[in-house]
């Protein structure tokens, strides 16, 4: 490992100016349109007016935050987007591993790109549009229920409008639009594995599966954790488009989540301020998911984000 | 080789920051950019103004492109007007933020947004450009004290509008309701049943066509009493109107307290009567969680016996229309490739708009908007002089004879020609369906910020939005909008906050929670997921989560306003 890294750190050294210019864009863009805007941050303490803009509206401390933090409403949508979120990571997160791992065993190439590109694609619909089509598909008068489940089983489900089924909606939905995507990254992460490994492995007697938890899983372990690391740090992002699109009052108590309450309370009646006090501190929940999930990742000898 | 290198870095890097630069600048400034070099080539004439305005997408009328109307007076005023399109529905959001982002240069807003933002100081007031650039605007505001003193918001005016309501003036000052209900006319006769008066003769009615299913499309399909998106999309105003109440209203009582009809006794009878509707397969079952497109295909296929809508629903994007088309193709009476022409005069074939049924007190209704809704035309805070002077221009040409001709009627001598009788179509209009030729130049139809309410009538003297109207959706929808919908207004389910923008910065949290209650504890009444003797529960607890303090706050916000 020494051997390799030395090596690397010299040509670093030697072309260092060079490469550092090359950090300029990413530095400028992080700070315009990362930095900058964290100045409007200061709304959350005010009350803010467009007419007076954010230095002009006048100072109200904690207010928000208390008035957030005293709601019932909001400790029930910070509930539904824990749970809805942590759903999406448990079942949603080993997916596209499998995909990953399924997709590097296909020997015909142009099956494996046909696959590829047929799980893409979901990737590159909005959810106004993904919405629109699993509400054809699934409400009460769609066609599941009219075509599959009533006549097998002669009665239909509500899947959009009954708590008990709305979670698996949000979830599977989800899984299906993000597993073709988020595999590409296992999919690299795999294709740098040392093929003398796998070679040893088949003189050892190893099959496929064997290949696959023992050499696969093991070496790409290190990706999976800083994905899981980054995924942790959204857990308060439930996906506002898709929950949007999809909810009705019905399932209010099962499906509202933090972002969809902001945006009745903050976009819809003018409110900036509550909005961004939410926002602050979804920020700040994410920012201690991070550092958490970070040193269990390290204490379980993962490398980790830094 | 390593200057090599290093020149590749270099051209990398200045690409790169090159790129991020030229990202920076909004798409806005990058064409006033394109302006400014093109204008370099021509030194004489000045980069056109852009006015960057919001536009309401209704249906699948195309608003976002620029239409010949639009490019035309662009031309002539040297301004580019960029259009930012926003579903209807959303459109009230999307704006918000635009204002608060300072991304829009002019706006239409209902009267309550127009209190609401000026009050808020979001709006320009408009007190000296009334005198230096608005000289048609001011003298109609002059000419019409009732319309100045709507316009005026603690002294100021900080809009102009495009429709000095002469609909008042015709109708003595009537509310208005924008919500219709039809009946499927073709049932009743097939059933030989009488049309409804009564909220009971209503639940009778659909029980009958349920028990009939008079166009065999399956029991199992129909959904007799049918609406989309819950309560808040208009279609079931009429229910609540019979019970004296209105979904979503506040108002004023005897005493000056405002009050929500939310948490009424009419408003649970009203549930009362939708659930029992929902329990015996007469109320769609998907009211709660289908969207337009889901209600239009049950409607175009017989599947609904009473629909209720949105005026613009039912007659600028004509479903009814499609429904005759698709079975008269049906029937045979029509060729596949022959294409429908409906006669905008005549009533629709299978659907007929009813009075608003009465309840057991006698009352009918629905949710009612006051007398005049003047659509003010406003400019949010704006520094640019140059752009002001652009905003103001396009203002003053809508509503002069020469704007407001090109407006209306388009071109002359293209789209129009001037006849003894006032204009009629052009010679290009030729056999094209003339609704859809002025939607495809945008005549009438050019953006709701810029298009006049009215527009010069056949004396070209300034006519009532009944004229427009009747000419664009033909007489029979145009009595059907504006006739019934005085008939059909109540009053009593104004909304006095939205009305006279009783929020200060506290309701806005407050009014969403308890949206959030009210519209969570409906559905799951009228579903039947609770029983209705959880409904003081409900009251108690809309109270207690900030009811009781909305009441106070409107309640003196409303007796200072008045």
């Amino acid at each position: 490992m020494r051997m390799i890294v030395v090596p690397l750190n010299r040509t670093f050294k030697q072309r260092r100016p060079m490469l550092y210019l090359l950090m300029i864009p990413g530095i400028l863009f992080f700070i315009i349109y990362r930095y900058i805007p964290m100045f409007g941050v200061l709304i959350a303490f005010k009350e803010y007016s467009i007419a007076g803009g954010i230095l002009q509206s006048p100072w109200v401390g904690l207010k928000y935050f208390n008035m957030m933090l005293s709601d019932e409403y909001f400790w029930r949508v910070f509930k539904n987007t824990l749970i809805i979120s942590s759903y999406k990571l448990l079942f949603g997160a080993p997916v596209p591993i499998i995909l990953a791992l399924m997709l590097n065993e296909v020997r015909k190439t142009y099956f494996k790109r046909f696959i590829q590109s047929v799980s893409y694609i979901p990737h590159f619909l909005s959810w106004i549009v993904i919405g629109g089509i699993f509400l054809q598909f699934f409400y009460r008068s769609g066609f599941i229920n009219t075509a599959i489940l009533e006549p097998l089983f002669g009665q239909r489900i509500d899947f959009f409008g009954d708590s008990r089924f709305f979670r698996s909606i949000l979830v599977l939905t989800d899984i299906w639009k993000t597993m073709g995507w988020n595999s590409i990254i296992y999919l690299a992460a795999i294709t740098s594995i040392n093929a003398e490994m796998y070679e040893a492995s088949t003189i050892d007697g190893a099959g496929k599966f064997q290949q696959a938890f023992y050499i696969t899983l093991p070496s790409i372990m290190n990706i999976v954790f800083i994905v899981l690391i980054l995924d942790i740090g959204n857990i308060l992002n439930a996906g506002f488009e898709q929950v949007f699109i999809l909810y009705n009052p019905i399932v209010y108590n099962v499906g509202d989540i933090i972002d969809t309450f902001v945006y009745r309370v903050g976009l819809e009646q003018f409110n900036f301020s509550y909005s961004a006090a939410v926002g602050l501190f979804k920020g700040l929940i994410g920012m201690l998911m991070v550092l958490l999930t970070n040193r269990v990742a390290k204490s379980l000898g993962q490398e980790g984000i830094w | 080789m390593k200057r090599n290198t290093r020149f590749v870095c270099m051209l990398i890097v200045l690409i790169l920051i090159g790129s991020s630069v030229g990202c920076m600048g909004s798409p806005t400034e990058n064409k006033d950019n394109e302006a400014t070099i093109t204008s370099s080539k021509n030194v004489e004439k000045e980069p056109p103004t852009e006015i960057r305005m919001i536009i309401a997408q209704y249906s699948d009328l195309a608003v976002d492109k620029a239409t010949p109307i639009e490019e035309e007076i662009e031309k002539k005023l040297n301004i580019k007007l960029i259009k930012q399109v926003a579903p209807g529905d959303s459109l009230k959001t999307k704006q918000n933020v635009l204002i608060a982002s300072g991304s829009l240069d002019i706006l239409s807003l209902d009267s309550a947004s127009y209190y609401d933002n000026a009050v808020k100081g979001n709006l320009m007031d408009l007190g000296e450009l009334l005198d230096t650039k608005l000289p048609l605007h001011k003298q109609n505001i002059e000419k019409w004290p009732e319309l100045k003193k709507l316009m005026q918001v603690k002294g100021k005016i900080y809009g102009v509008t495009l429709m000095p309501n002469l609909l008042t003036k015709e109708a003595g000052a009537a509310p208005l309701t924008n919500s219709r209900i039809n009946i499927r006319k073709d049932w009743l006769t097939k059933l030989g049943l009488p049309v409804p008066k009564t909220i009971d003769q209503v639940f009778e009615t659909a029980k009958a066509f349920y028990n009939a299913d008079p166009d065999g499309v399956g029991k199992d399909k129909l959904c007799i009493i049918s609406a989309c998106n819950g309560f808040s999309y208009l279609n079931l105003d009429w229910v609540f109107g019979a019970f004296g109440v209105a979904y979503d209203v506040w108002y004023a009582d005897s005493e000056g307290k405002v009050q929500s009809y939310d948490v009424s006794t009419g408003m649970k009878e009203a549930i009362e009567w939708l659930r029992e509707a929902y329990k015996e397969n007469l109320l769609d079952k998907d009211i709660f969680t289908q969207k337009e497109p889901q209600l239009k295909d049950k409607v175009v296929n017989d599947q609904v016996g009473f629909w209720g809508a949105h005026w613009g629903v039912q007659y600028a994007t004509p479903w009814p229309r499609e429904q005759e088309e698709k079975k008269l193709r049906a029937e045979g009476k029509l060729k596949a490739d022959e294409k429908y022409q409906w006669n905008k005069d005549e009533p629709m074939l299978y659907w007929e708009p009813i009075d608003p049924p009465k309840g057991p007190r006698g009352e009918s209704g629905m949710k009612t908007v006051q007398a005049v809704t003047i659509y003010p035309r406003c400019i949010p805070k704006n520094e640019d002089p140059k752009k002001i002077d652009a905003i103001c221009r396009l203002l003053e040409y809508s509503i002069s004879k020469e704007g407001g001709m090109l407006l209306s009627y388009g071109i002359e001598g293209v789209d129009y020609v001037m006849g003894a009788n006032g204009p009629t179509p052009g010679p290009v209009v030729g056999d094209k369906d003339y609704n859809q030729y002025r939607q495809e130049r945008g005549i009438d139809s050019v953006t709701s910020v810029v298009k006049p309410l009215w527009k010069p009538s056949s004396e070209f003297e300034w006519g009532y939005l009944y004229d427009v109207d009747k000419e664009k959706y033909g007489k029979y929808a145009a009595e059907q909008i504006v006739l019934n919908g005085m008939k059909w207004a109540n009053p009593k389910l104004i909304n006095v906050v939205q009305e006279y923008a009783l929020v200060n910065s506290d309701t806005p949290q407050i009014a969403a929670k308890l949206n959030t209650l009210r519209d969570e504890y409906f559905a799951k009444f009228v579903v039947g997921e609770l029983p209705m003797d959880k409904w003081d529960e409900y009251v108690q607890k809309w109270y207690s989560n900030g009811g009781e303090e909305l009441i106070g706050i409107y309640s003196q916000n409303y007796k200072e306003r008045m």
